[in-house]
């Protein structure tokens, strides 16, 4: 029995040393050390991977200190905001929409250092807390442009997982960006209820092509490779893509893509930039969204499209940030 | 509505209804001999990544079917030891398993990045191209890649073997009254082993049909999205019956394809509704058959073969 006790309580301590240790930080300047808090696994190819690698890029060329925690919960979300606040960092990151609250509240124990709420817009108020993300609004308006400029029969259709705020802002933008170009073209969009089940994206995409709908928008996550199968299956039926350049994975079928900089909203997030406590959405002036096209866009197509990211850079098109 | 869009909901509905159809096969059986095996849901998930590995690196199809069930056969080895010989309690093991299915499958996924660039070679349909122009039943049946067929077929084999053969009347022996069958001299933990191992293989070959039926792809995250769970609600409603079940299953797929082209058709009714019928359409049918179906007597019990 008293061996038991003192195994557990040797592994109690090893354990107790490595969950201290693995994020201290040094004695450096509090302002250069940044700590990231990630929903997910930083290998997923997506949106943890991607701000995570743009903050190692601002540690390699600021020369700052980084730490960062995967796969976080929501009921972990306060302990681990508050631990990595305890240890005394300057900047921490909370990415991801379901971080809003627990970072206002963490904010307001610790009033000297600052927090970031990524992909998100509402600060809540608090003096040192920021908000960041890339600009949905911009993403929508030229994907509706080359949507609207690819479509022979005139329906084109956004495909999505549930509808959050940034999602509607995506849609009325994209609404607002196929009317510049056309106002006859139809506007619809479905969601399926799940970000990632591949079989129900393409199910809802092969629904849109029965009914006639020919240039299909996903915003999902994983998901979206149901909805580039349903279009390679089908005759004539083409892809916006959104988030990730979906010529990667299906060539024959995408028309261009609005590719979310996540690494840049990393990035501009842990360089310490955007520290002042307001609400900063990254459109095409701050680099915030990529458009890509191919070759299946008409030359018109990607005029239009120049002349619209040129337009959203000089704040000239009525749509959201 | 054109005869056009009942044509094509139909065809929906089989897509949806396959692998539900595969997988509440096997479930069937272990459910009858008193094993609920509640960690399909992680199964498909392992077969689905299973499937699409393997057709990648082969590109094999049928090399991906054999190696899927093997994995299918293993997991559910897995569930019976836990379950059966150790009496672990079943909803927890069936948790347990499906946990470890997403984490498990969201790390080999992540190690095999080349596959998310690349659909891969999906099921064969079996005739020919002149038979898919016939009116109706050419889209709806003949232009269905061969798992539908199995789909089918499988319901109807396996209430033969259910309800004929000596071996189905031990599994409906061996649920109902664990102590008689014993004492007649069946091996109660042998059967068991058996039906959940059966529904271990048919659980994996849903998957593997998921993403290897026409998709060609796989996405980490859980794929599968609860269609485990499902599995298991339309089993209840089916009362037990492999074809009852299956029809529980068409019904769900049905709904859920109807949903989608009312929401593709801007239908005035909120889109969170649409989104929940299907689940309504269960948890309606449940309410009614319950009163009417018959629960295998030691459904969801561990056996102990020295209780009397």
């Amino acid at each position: 029995m008293k061996r038991n006790l003192s195994i557990i309580f040797v592994v109690f301590m090893v354990f107790a040393l490595v969950m201290t240790g693995f994020a201290s930080k040094g004695e450096s300047d509090e302002k250069k050390s940044v700590a990231m808090i990630l929903p997910g696994l930083k290998t997923d190819e997506a949106f943890n991977q991607y701000t995570y690698e743009g903050m190692l890029r601002a540690q390699k060329e600021l020369g700052i200190e980084t730490a960062s925690r995967e796969e976080v919960t929501q009921d972990e979300q306060l302990e681990v905001i508050r631990q990595f606040a305890q240890q005394g960092f300057g900047i921490i990151i909370g990415q991801g929409g379901q971080f809003g609250e627990a970072l206002q509240t963490v904010a307001k124990e610790f009033p000297d250092q600052h927090f970031v709420f990524s992909v998100g817009t509402d600060t809540g108020g608090v003096p040192n807390l920021t908000a960041a993300t890339v600009s949905y609004s911009h993403a929508g308006y030229l994907g509706g442009i080359m949507a609207a400029h690819t479509t022979k029969r005139n329906k084109v259709a956004m495909i999505t997982g549930e509808w959050y705020d940034p999602h509607r802002q995506l849609e009325a933008s994209f609404k607002a960006g196929v009317a510049a170009v056309n106002k006859d073209v139809e506007v619809t969009s479905v969601t399926i209820g799940s970000w990632s089940d591949v079989n129900k994206a393409r199910e809802a995409s092969l629904a849109l092509i029965a009914d006639g709908y020919d240039v299909l928008l996903p915003c999902l996550d994983a998901a979206f490779v149901g909805v580039l199968a349903a279009a390679e299956d089908s005759d004539n039926v083409f892809v916006v893509g959104s988030v990730v350049d979906m010529a990667q994975v299906a060539p024959d079928v995408t028309v261009g893509s609005v590719v979310f900089n996540w690494e840049e909203l990393g990035y501009q997030e842990a360089s310490g930039k955007l520290l002042d406590g307001k609400t900063h959405i990254l459109g095409m002036a701050e680099n915030g969204i990529t458009p890509v096209t191919g070759k299946l866009l008409s030359a018109e197509g990607k005029a239009a499209v120049e002349e619209a990211i040129e337009a959203l850079k000089a704040g000239k098109i009525d749509v959201a940030p | 509505m054109s005869l056009d869009m009942i044509v094509n909901w139909m065809q929906a509905t089989l897509r949806w209804s396959v692998p539900l159809i595969l997988v509440s096969t096997g479930e069937v059986f272990a459910e009858r001999s008193g094993v609920i095996n509640m960690g399909i849901e992680g199964i498909m998930l392992s077969g689905a990544l299973c499937g699409i590995a393997v057709s990648f690196f082969t590109g094999g199809v049928f090399m991906a079917v054999l190696v899927t069930m093997a994995l299918g056969a293993m997991m559910g080895l897995a569930v019976a030891f836990l379950t059966v010989s150790r009496r672990t309690n079943q909803v927890v093991t069936g948790l347990m398993i499906n946990m470890l299915a997403m984490g498990g499958t969201n790390l080999l996924f992540a190690l095999l990045s080349e596959s998310r660039r690349t659909r891969v070679a999906t099921f064969p349909v079996l005739f020919p191209q002149s038979m898919h122009n016939i009116p109706i039943i050419g889209p709806i049946l003949f232009k269905q890649p061969i798992s539908t067929w199995v789909a089918l077929i499988l319901p109807i084999l396996s209430g033969i073997v259910l309800y004929k053969t000596t071996w189905g009347l031990n599994v409906r022996a061996v649920g109902d009254n664990p102590q008689s069958a014993a004492t007649v001299g069946l091996s109660v933990i042998k059967i068991k082993y058996q039906t959940v191992v059966l529904s271990g293989i048919f659980a994996a070959l849903g998957g593997c049909v998921l993403t290897l039926g026409e998709v060609g792809y796989f996405a980490s995250g859980g794929m599968t999205a609860g269609r485990g769970f499902i599995v298991l609600a339309a089993v209840v409603v089916g009362g037990w019956d492999p074809f009852k079940t299956a029809l529980a299953c068409l019904v769900f797929g049905a709904a859920d394809a109807a949903q989608l082209r009312f929401q593709a058709m801007g239908s005035v009714i909120p889109y969170q509704f649409l989104q929940m019928l299907p689940y309504l359409v269960t948890v309606i049918a449940l309410t009614i058959m319950v009163e009417h179906s018959r629960v295998p007597k030691t459904w969801g019990a561990a056996y102990d073969r020295r209780d009397v």
